[in-house]
């Protein structure tokens, strides 16, 4: 077997945005000045993220930033991130993901697995510390239907946190199930991936919105491994 | 039936395994087939399958490792249906096994033969009074168990049977060279004889099949599995949050869920479940709402139970008043917990001297619309304490009275039997009425709380899934 690939950054977005999920607005830029520009045309502050290819681990390497505002700190903050990208082994020319922070009531995670006896599985789950701490998921095989995929945001523990806990705003299930379902249908159709995570997908009281996407494929693919 | 590979040696598996079939109740024919033999046991003895006159409908082969793929040429021409390799050696072993259970396979190629095993323990079955061990009657019921382990064949058949457990079948699959879980889960659907099915699943080839077999058979009937082994994980790089909790068991675990399915947690687990689950099924009852009347005697007792209804989704009855003052007049001595009036609990010597008065107590409880089933607790070494020498005939009195009033009551009695494993004298007494309240089907008997709730909560699931 082919060795698993990383599958790049913008074109794993490319991928999940073409089965109808929508992320918060990104752009791809490469230089200081691009950035700054890109976030000008971004609704409050940004996220700036190293789009590097051959860096795996880019939170744990310093190379995503949180809530940039202001020109001369995006500037910084790029220099920043292509810097410690270069640090982490990337050999590739510089390439940084500028998105508009996106505030949600939970964040979640929606994710993908291909298990060696049952194929795809799909994955619901509060994201965060509620994920891997708590253990708070849920899982089933692809593809669900909508009414399965609310059933499964139904089925965790925290359920009552997307629910309006403490006086806060229902979140939008039902967009939250389709984001699922097409997740879910995604990983039924295209045997090539091994893992995908959405991770987080911001839950908001209209619509739902990825903000970061991973995919691993199994590297026999045709579709932009690298 | 034809049995390969018969010896006359009788210390030998196949020796045992024919004679028990000679000796037992099985009365169709049985042919032995051994090449250097005339005759086994009294018994006529073929040289080969080409030999044997008339129709075979099923073999049992246990020749050498060596001689199987050319036993199963045979059967494949001699167009047997079923050809069932209790020999051993193929894929559980390393060596020549795993070349010798791929030749078995294709031995099979271009004919009209089924497969099971190879490494099957055999087959039992009540209808036919075929059987792989000793000291089991053939007694049918509404229970197949299949298994991919052999020694669990013969736990599970002896072990439920002593508690009143009826099988329509036994069967250990073994390898699952050639028919594998998809077929025999399907073959469950199509039993009429299979009211409820129970599995022991190691491992599948195709897991998408067995889940949407498994799919199709729990809309049917209730089904029951047990998923033992974890294979080692596979070579794929785990980099995402997904991958690292969608573990081997996750996966199962899910699938049973999504199928439909009631995932057991271990052997003990499967037979109180098998045991409450068959008794069950002989006399469907009603299973409406969530509410439960839990009777006996230990204070703590009660509120551990009322505790435990609450995880496992049911809920202590909110008794009405009519209700309550019946029983008040039935037993003033009854005290109520938390001003809820239920559970109902009293001192032993109370509850249990007059065993008229106690299976009132459980009509007046369980004529109430809020009720949908009874819980009753019985603590054996009080029991065994207040009643002394006639202890064992005066529990036979209040089993009797259970068992009437099961029958009257028409709705869910389970019965937990406490403090059973609390030397000889307990023992006899739990073994006893165990066995005493078996006999009445519908009475639900736990030797422990846990099992019991968790029991009542599945039969809620399941009828709530089947209404």
């Amino acid at each position: 077997m082919t060795a698993p690939l990383v599958m790049d950054l913008v074109l794993a977005r490319q991928m999940i945005s073409g089965c109808g999920v929508e992320f918060a607005n990104w752009q791809v830029v490469s230089s200081a000045k691009a950035a700054v520009s890109a976030a000008a045309g971004l609704d409050g502050p940004v996220a700036l993220k190293s789009a590097a290819p051959d860096v795996v681990h880019k939170s744990d390497s310093g190379c995503v930033v949180l809530g940039v505002a202001g020109d001369e700190a995006v500037e910084k903050t790029y220099a920043e991130v292509t810097a410690r990208a270069a640090a982490a082994g990337s050999a590739t020319p510089e390439r940084v993901l500028v998105e508009t922070m996106t505030p949600g009531l939970a964040e979640i995670i929606i994710g993908l697995k291909r298990d060696e006896t049952f194929g795809a599985v799909v994955l619901v789950g509060l994201g965060g510390i509620f994920t891997e701490v708590l253990e708070d998921f849920v899982l089933r095989l692809c593809p669900v239907t909508e009414p399965e995929a609310l059933d499964m945001f139904k089925e965790l523990r925290g359920f009552s946190v997307l629910a309006g806990a403490r006086g806060k705003p229902h979140c939008d299930l039902d967009a939250l199930a389709r984001v699922a379902v097409s997740i879910s249908r995604l990983g039924n159709d295209r045997d090539d991936i091994l893992e995908l995570d959405l991770n987080p997908v911001m839950a908001m009281e209209q619509g739902a919105l990825a903000v970061d996407a991973r995919v691993v494929l199994n590297g026999r693919g045709k579709h932009g491994a690298h | 039936m034809v049995i390969a590979g018969v010896s006359s040696d009788r210390g030998k598996w196949s020796n045992i395994m024919f004679r028990r079939l000679l000796d037992g109740p099985y009365d169709g024919e049985l042919i032995a087939v051994n090449p250097a033999r005339s005759e086994v046991e009294g018994q006529p003895c073929y040289a080969s399958l080409g030999d044997v006159p008339g129709e075979v409908d099923y073999v049992q082969l246990l020749v050498a490792r060596e001689h199987t793929v050319d036993a199963v040429r045979d059967c494949v021409a001699r167009k047997v249906p079923v050809v069932h390799v209790l020999s051993s050696g193929f894929g559980e072993v390393s060596g020549e096994g795993p070349g010798l259970q791929s030749a078995l396979v294709a031995a099979l190629a271009g004919g009209a033969s089924a497969l099971i095993g190879p490494n099957s323990l055999g087959l039992y079955s009540a209808g036919h009074g075929l059987c792989f061990s000793d000291g089991c009657h053939f007694e049918s019921g509404p229970v197949t168990f299949i298994s991919q382990s052999g020694a669990l064949c013969t736990d599970v058949l002896a072990q439920g049977q002593m508690r009143g457990v009826k099988f329509s079948k036994v069967l250990s699959v073994g390898n699952c060279a050639d028919l594998d879980w998809p077929d025999y889960v399907r073959y469950c659907r199509h039993d009429p004889e299979t009211g409820i099915a129970v599995f022991y699943i190691e491992s599948v080839s195709d897991g998408r099949a067995l889940y949407e077999e498994l799919k199709k058979l729990a809309r049917d009937k209730p089904v029951l599995v047990l998923k033992g082994g974890q294979t080692a994980a596979g070579a794929q790089a785990v980099v995402s949050h997904t991958g690292r909790m969608t573990g081997e068991h996750n996966v199962w675990q899910a699938m049973l869920r999504q199928a439909g399915v009631i995932e057991l947690t271990g052997l003990n687990d499967l037979l109180v479940t098998v045991q409450a689950w068959s008794s069950a099924e002989l006399q469907p009852r009603k299973r409406a709402g969530n509410g439960v009347m839990v009777i006996g005697c230990g204070g703590g007792v009660s509120v551990l139970i009322s505790d435990a209804l609450g995880a496992a989704g049911l809920s202590v009855a909110r008794l009405g008043s009519g209700t309550l003052s019946a029983l008040k007049e039935l037993e003033p001595a009854a005290k109520v917990f938390g001003g809820i009036d239920n559970p109902i609990e009293m001192p032993v010597d109370r509850l249990f001297t007059d065993p008229a008065k106690l299976a009132r107590l459980i009509e007046t409880s369980a004529a109430d619309p809020k009720v949908a089933m009874v819980l009753l607790h019985l603590n054996l070494i009080a029991f065994s304490d207040l009643f002394g020498d006639d202890n064992l005939a005066h529990l036979e009195a209040v089993c009797a009275a259970i068992r009437d009033v099961a029958v009257c009551i028409a709705k869910p009695l389970t019965v937990v039997l406490r403090n059973g494993d609390c030397g000889e004298t307990t023992g006899t007494l739990y073994r006893s009425a165990l066995a005493s309240l078996s006999s009445q089907a519908g009475l639900d008997v736990f030797s422990d709380l846990e099992p019991a709730v968790a029991w009542l909560g599945r039969v809620r699931t399941f009828s709530g899934r089947r209404s």
